[in-house]
């Protein structure tokens, strides 16, 4: 599933394109992925980074355009088999599974490749990484916020992903508690994931990713390295006026 | 060392117990109408249960199982053992059909569909007078007491019977409760999109915990028929006294763990037998109507005690 | 020919589907809450309506209008004291609350009136209307024309009364209903108490071809919700249209197929509808 060597492209999204009624959410948008990367995505709120994500799940059906998981054309399958070729998103707080304990959250993770037994010793290594190995018997919904962002992560951590897409996981987090994400998140880009990362907080995403995708109004304004993010005019200009607009500054 | 000699004092108690009542009397009747809800309840609670989905329309395999045997067994002679095959391979097929276009619907729709289904089985069996004898209903011919056609004048073996059902639905709950489907349901029954996005097939899981408890009270509805001797489409296909009667025992008992249906079951039939009992040789309906009114009360008085009840207590 | 005057059958009896299935949109429109136990108001109109024909000899038709105002009350009160309990409750709760009412009234009936069928007789009961070879059932007619005043008394009511405004207000946005002042719990009481009324009203009105019986409720569960599904869960205007489409197909199957299968056609109409499109034919999501 992680075999490509470095440097290849393990998504390829070309022309991407989704409309709703009179809204063009997503416009003509096209990247590439390569392997071990972080990439962020950023942009106004109502910008498409969202909508973006449900595409390259399975939620949504885009109008046009190709999206390919390593040599795989995804679109038209199944959110679950999407999963299953090697791409898995995290969804904000409160998706775990209130009722299930830690253990079998991430269990059900791990079942994308593994009958039950042989998942619920990968599930509890991918609690390890993440920290989570002495809550494995509590119930996922009487965890703490900062608790449950590492149980996300866990969780689809143990479906053996290629390509991970990370929802806004520090949203709720202190700033220690972001650092301790951050260091794991590198860590799992060193062993070869890739990562597609939305995020609000600007000062995360320049320390986090190596190259940031700006969207607006559905098309893809700048595409770079953080500082070359920072000061292109076309992104000032998207976040006028608003803090962030600030923080690119500082950046 | 206790836990054993409790289970084991149990089990003799229940392998005596028909010998304790009258061969013929009320009680053991009334036992063995416990032991048969309790384990419809749990072939409700498989599918319903575990992946969340009120089903309010079970009684249209109910009455599809205890009709194909009985006809079967009137017009070819076909053992009620032979029939319950068939019965749980109708209930299946069923299930599975019924299953299909209502996979995407969530909540009241999914409630409404499957109630539908039941009214429309209620419906057809009350007008396919040909096949199903109509709203005069069917009787099983009895000759006389045999275990190859299934039936009985004491109600002994028939415990037994049910006594074994219970158990063979007990188990099978545990076992796909434990399995990966059992946490497939369960994380679809938190959170649909969560489950899919993780590699969870939400439609296959939830088609085959559907087929597997339609099929599983279709052979109910066989077993059901042997000991009634006779019923009709009213009663077989019944709203209230079947659909809704074994979904409430699931969740008054505690739904998407196995004691459940087992707790609901003892507290309500008995209840309900009791008040029947007292109320009906004033006018029919009246118990009903008692049932329906603690049915309300209970959804007012905890609105939030009946999702505290159905939200899965930890096993 | 025969066709046609399946067709034309089809929208006398869809007209009176359609007022008897509106409440239960309504319902569902402002509150959210599929109301199970609907088909049982109907169920009451028919008995209203029938004992004012036993006791006063009135006509079922004029009778519908006191059927309306009984039923409209004990909505008021069973939305007051019962369904307003568990409008924020999870959906288990609401399912099993009306599925109790369901319970309550039926058996209700039966304890009350008593298992036998009772019918009317009214004068134009077997008279009917030729017309170039069409033959148009007085009674039908009748009853079509009240569905027809009905609807339109309803839609006026809606669109011109400040209360039938409110109602739409809130059935579109109930927060923003309540920061316009709109006290949202009368509107919900004003709701279901006219959504069964509507339902009793069509019961007493098809009392000249139809007998009364506890359990005439439960015939019509699956029709109304058919029709209610097939015109959008909370679109009045869908219901008309769902009515008309599903008297039409009940009339038209009659010719094609025994009655044994024209129940199951109607219900996997109603399948297949909420499979394929939950939203209704007219809905424009």
């Amino acid at each position: 599933m992680s075999d490509a060597s470095p440097g290849t492209v393990v998504l390829n999204v070309s022309g991407l394109s989704k409309r709703f009624g009179g809204l063009q959410a997503t416009d003509d948008v096209s990247f590439d992925l390569v392997r071990g990367s972080i990439v962020g995505v950023i942009g106004p709120n109502g910008a498409g980074k969202t909508t973006l994500f449900n595409q390259l799940t399975g939620f949504i059906r885009p109008d046009a355009g190709s999206i390919l998981l390593g040599e795989r054309p995804i679109i038209g399958l199944a959110p679950h088999v999407i999963c299953r070729s090697g791409l898995v998103k995290t969804f904000q707080n409160v998706a775990t599974f209130g009722d299930m304990t830690v253990l079998e959250n991430a269990t059900v993770g791990a079942l994308a490749h593994h009958p039950v037994a042989a998942a619920r010793e990968k599930a509890a290594i991918a609690l390890r990484r993440v920290g989570l190995q002495a809550r494995m018997e509590t119930l996922a919904g009487e965890l703490s916020l900062p608790e449950k962002a590492r149980l996300e992560l866990a969780r689809a951590l143990a479906t053996e992903p290629m390509v991970m897409l990370l929802d806004e996981v520090m949203a709720t987090l202190t700033p220690g508690e972001q650092r301790e994400i951050v260091e794991m998140v590198k860590e799992l880009a060193r062993g070869g994931m890739t990562l597609l990362v939305i995020e609000h907080h600007m000062k995360t995403v320049m320390t986090l990713c190596e190259r940031i995708l700006v969207l607006n109004f559905g098309r893809l304004i700048a595409s770079g390295t953080p500082s070359q993010v920072a000061s292109d005019p076309h992104v000032v200009a998207a976040y006028l006026g608003t803090r962030a607009a600030s923080e690119l500054a500082d950046a | 060392m206790i836990r054993i000699l409790l289970i084991a004092v149990l089990a003799l108690g229940l392998a005596v117990l028909p010998w304790l009542l009258p061969a013929q009397g009320y009680a053991l009747r009334v036992v063995c109408l416990v032991l048969l809800f309790a384990a419809m309840s749990q072939a409700w609670n498989i599918a319903a249960g575990l992946s969340g989905q009120i089903s309010l329309g079970h009684a249209g395999f109910f009455g599809a199982g205890a009709y194909t045997s009985t006809l079967l067994l009137i017009h070819f002679n076909l053992s009620p053992w032979l029939g319950l095959i068939v019965a749980g391979l109708v209930g299946a097929a069923l299930a599975a059909l019924i299953s299909l276009p209502t996979m995407k619907l969530k909540g009241h729709y999914f409630a409404l569909a499957t109630l539908a289904f039941g009214e429309a089985m209620r419906v057809i069996a009350n007008s396919w007078t040909s096949v199903t004898g109509g709203p005069v209903g069917v009787s099983v011919p009895f000759a006389e007491p045999s275990l190859a056609l299934m039936q009985f004048q004491s109600l002994r073996p028939y415990f037994y019977i049910m006594l074994a059902a219970l158990i063979v639905t007990c188990i099978a709950f545990q076992r796909i409760r434990t399995s990966a489907l059992g946490l497939r349901l369960r994380a679809l029954k938190n959170h649909a999109d969560a489950a899919s996005s993780l590699g969870v097939d939400t439609a296959a899981a939830k088609l085959f915990a559907s087929t597997v408890s339609g099929a599983l009270i279709a052979m109910l509805g066989v077993l059901y028929a042997q000991f009634q001797f006779f019923f009709d489409p009213d009663t077989a296909f019944s709203l209230a006294g079947i659909s809704i009667r074994i979904a409430l025992i699931a969740i008054i008992g505690g739904v998407g763990t196995v004691s459940g249906p087992l707790l609901g079951a003892l507290l309500i039939l008995p209840i309900e037998e009791a008040t029947n009992a007292y109320l009906s040789s004033h006018a029919a309906g009246l118990s009903q109507i008692v049932f329906g009114a603690i049915l309300i009360a209970v959804v007012i008085l905890q609105p939030r005690g009946l999702l505290h009840l159905w939200k899965s207590r930890r096993r | 020919m025969e066709l046609l005057q399946a067709i034309i059958n089809g929208l006398l009896i869809g007209g009176v589907y359609a007022v008897i299935s509106i409440g239960l949109t309504l319902v569902f429109g402002v509150m959210s809450i599929v109301n199970f136990a609907q088909a049982e108001f109907l169920m009451i109109g028919m008995y209203v309506g029938y004992y004012c024909w036993r006791a006063f000899g009135l006509d079922p038709i004029l009778g519908s209008l006191i059927a309306f105002g009984v039923a409209f009350l004990i909505g008021v009160l069973i939305q007051r004291f019962l369904i307003e309990r568990v409008i924020d409750a999870p959906e288990v709760a609401q399912i099993f609350l009306t599925v109790g009412l369901l319970i309550v009234l039926e058996n209700l009936a039966l304890v009350l009136f008593g298992s036998d069928f009772k019918s009317v007789r009214t004068g134009y009961q077997t008279s009917a209307l030729a017309f170039s070879g069409l033959i148009i059932g007085v009674p039908y007619l009748f009853a079509f024309a009240v569905s027809g005043v009905v609807g339109i008394l309803l839609w006026a009511f809606l669109r011109f009364t400040w209360m039938g405004q409110a109602m739409r207000a809130t059935a579109q946005n109930g927060v923003a209903a309540l920061s316009l002042g709109i006290n949202i719990r009368r509107v919900r009481q004003v709701a279901f108490g006219l959504g069964v009324g509507l339902t009793a009203l069509g019961g007493s009105v098809i009392l000249p071809y139809y007998t009364a019986s506890p359990t005439a409720g439960a015939q019509f569960v699956v029709l109304m919700f058919t029709v209610v599904v097939l015109g959008g869960l909370g679109s009045v205007l869908g219901a008309v249209f769902g009515g008309l489409v599903v008297g039409v197909i009940q009339s038209v199957s009659t010719l094609v197929m025994p009655i044994q299968l024209q129940n199951l056609a109607l219900f996997v109409v109603f399948i297949a509808m909420l499979a394929v499109r939950p939203q209704g034919l007219l809905s424009t999501r």
